[in-house]
């Protein structure tokens, strides 16, 4: 990692503590968050001058600290004058140089509170957690930036009005209020598919994968989650490389050490015996990644996956990629033909990959004219470049396929 | 939602599709794109225009002026359009993006104001 990297990383770190912490204390994220950034340009001016400080998030906290504390006094000013000088310095207490208690993890159960708009948990946890602006958010979601920006504003008054807890849930409610954190996390990992600067957007969901799997050591679908990520990274082309489906791929260009980190997180998850759809997805991967390397994918265990996933998470993704699964097990594209046909026509309309699978099961098939038809589909459907290509050519080999056949 | 989305390109875009042989490919892209639309049950209607044919209209102190195009001052041609029916402005937005004409040009988003139907 070069200076500007190590750099980048350390702010990113601090500012999510920071900002948690803050928000933590005054239970007011939005207060916290202009308190930080007001604290940071005063950092901007003053260190230059003065030197950077010995302990640069104490300081960054000091300064923020100082900021919400005379906003408070502001506003308890107009509301009830007598209270000015009751109002307690006791926010003032924070630890300066011990270590800050990590309530990042408080603050992504915050951001995917239940009485949060589900579709802007990951929006928030970007902002909050890791400071990404609005506008690049907005980019991300496909959405004008003032109304990313209104819509973050309206969830934060909301955490604020609606007094939800910084704390983490009791057990009663932790299973629920895990897994839409994590849904939320791989909410924001998925989203750098469709971009072209899809490196950054990745290792930040990446990040918050470890955030909470570092702090949530014997969860296993924390664990399933952070081994998916990893083997889905390990596996990422470098971003000016041609798009290539796994079947596609050369295993010598993995990252075979973040592969062994994935398979080791995974094997600590099974041990626990409690399987979640991250662990199943993380298998699946697994297994995908292993059948390349040995040169033989087992597609038989690989289908058994998908069916258990399909138990707990029947999502439109997930049935796509069993029928697809199950039409290799067998060696029978009609087999997965019938189940991608069994999806509801509306739902998979517009739904790009339904398309991408259907030309790759009628190519199959041998099935050449209908395939082109369906690449064709997909193609249009699709925005990123480098999956047009790939579909482009695959649209281009079936239609001289469908020549020659005629 | 009903939105308007007006397809605005660079002349050169226009003679390049209208062209047999380079035209091949953008023009593939355009029908597959409109394929997709209709596919996806969101096409309400759509059309091509004469983008150097249009014409200015503008009434100043009671006087008509007429102006005829292609007008200097656009780059980009309005040639074409669609009028689409979808669940969100997010939905209108990534019809936008998959348009061909995004690529070499400008697709802008209308939303449409509902108006009272005129009388009989």
């Amino acid at each position: 990692m070069n200076a500007a990297a190590a750099a980048e990383a350390a702010a990113r770190d601090s500012y999510g503590r920071l900002l948690a912490w803050l928000a933590w204390q005054w239970r007011d994220l939005a207060a916290a968050e202009d308190a930080l950034a007001d604290a940071f340009a005063a950092a901007l001016e003053r260190w230059p001058v003065d030197g950077v400080p010995a302990a640069p998030d104490a300081w960054l906290l000091t300064a923020a600290r100082r900021r919400l504390l005379m906003a408070a006094r502001r506003q308890r000013l107009a509301d009830d004058p007598t209270l000015t000088v009751l109002w307690p310095d006791a926010h003032a207490a924070a630890p300066e140089a011990a270590p800050l208690p990590d309530a990042r993890l408080r603050l992504l159960f915050v951001c995917a509170h239940p009485a949060i708009d589900a579709g802007l948990h990951s929006a928030l946890m970007l902002q909050a957690v890791l400071g990404l602006d609005a506008a690049r958010i907005a980019s991300a979601f496909l959405v004008k930036p003032e109304a990313m920006t209104k819509r973050l504003v309206r969830a934060k008054a909301k955490i604020r009005d609606a007094g939800l807890r910084f704390e983490e849930p009791g057990p009663d409610e932790w299973p629920e209020r895990l897994a839409s954190v994590l849904e939320a996390i791989y909410g924001a990992y998925t989203l750098h598919w469709g971009l072209a600067d899809a490196g950054e957007l990745a290792s930040e969901a990446r990040f918050l994968a470890e955030l909470v799997a570092s702090q949530l050591p014997h969860e296993p679908e924390a664990l399933g989650l952070v081994a998916l990520l990893w083997l889905c990274e390990a596996r990422r082309t470098a971003r000016s490389e041609a798009f290539r489906p796994l079947h596609e791929q050369d295993p010598s260009a993995w990252d075979a050490p973040l592969i062994a980190q994935a398979d080791a997180a995974l094997r600590r998850a099974a041990a626990r015996r409690a399987p979640g759809p991250f662990q199943l997805e993380a298998a699946i991967q697994a297994a995908h990644t292993q059948g390349r390397i040995d040169g033989r994918v087992p597609w038989d265990g690989i289908t058994r996956l998908h069916e258990r996933l399909l138990e707990m998470a029947p999502t439109v993704g997930a049935r796509i990629a069993h029928a697809v699964a199950l039409a290799h097990a067998l060696s029978d594209p009609a087999a997965g033909l019938r189940l991608l046909d069994a999806i509801e026509a509306a739902r998979v309309a517009a739904h790009q990959p339904w398309w991408a699978a259907r030309a790759h099961l009628l190519a199959m098939a041998g099935r050449h004219a209908d395939a082109a038809a369906a690449y064709g589909r997909a193609l249009a459907l699709t925005v990123e470049p480098r999956l047009r290509a790939w579909l482009a050519q695959r649209l281009h080999a079936e239609e001289i396929a469908r020549t020659a056949a005629d | 939602m009903e939105f308007v989305l007006t397809f605005h390109q660079p002349a050169e875009v226009f003679e390049v599709n209208d062209d047999p042989v380079r035209g091949v490919e953008p023009m593939q892209a355009w029908r597959l794109y409109m394929e997709a639309m209709v596919g996806a049950g969101v096409l309400r209607g759509a059309n091509r225009l004469e983008q150097f044919a249009g014409t200015a209209v503008r009434v100043r102190g009671g006087k008509r002026q007429v102006q005829d195009g292609p007008f200097a001052e656009t780059k980009e041609l309005l040639g074409g359009y669609a009028l689409i029916d979808v669940a969100s402005i997010d939905e209108a937005l990534k019809w936008a993006e998959r348009c061909p004409g995004s690529a070499v040009g400008v697709t802008m988003v209308w939303p449409v104001r509902p108006m009272p139907k005129p009388a009989q």
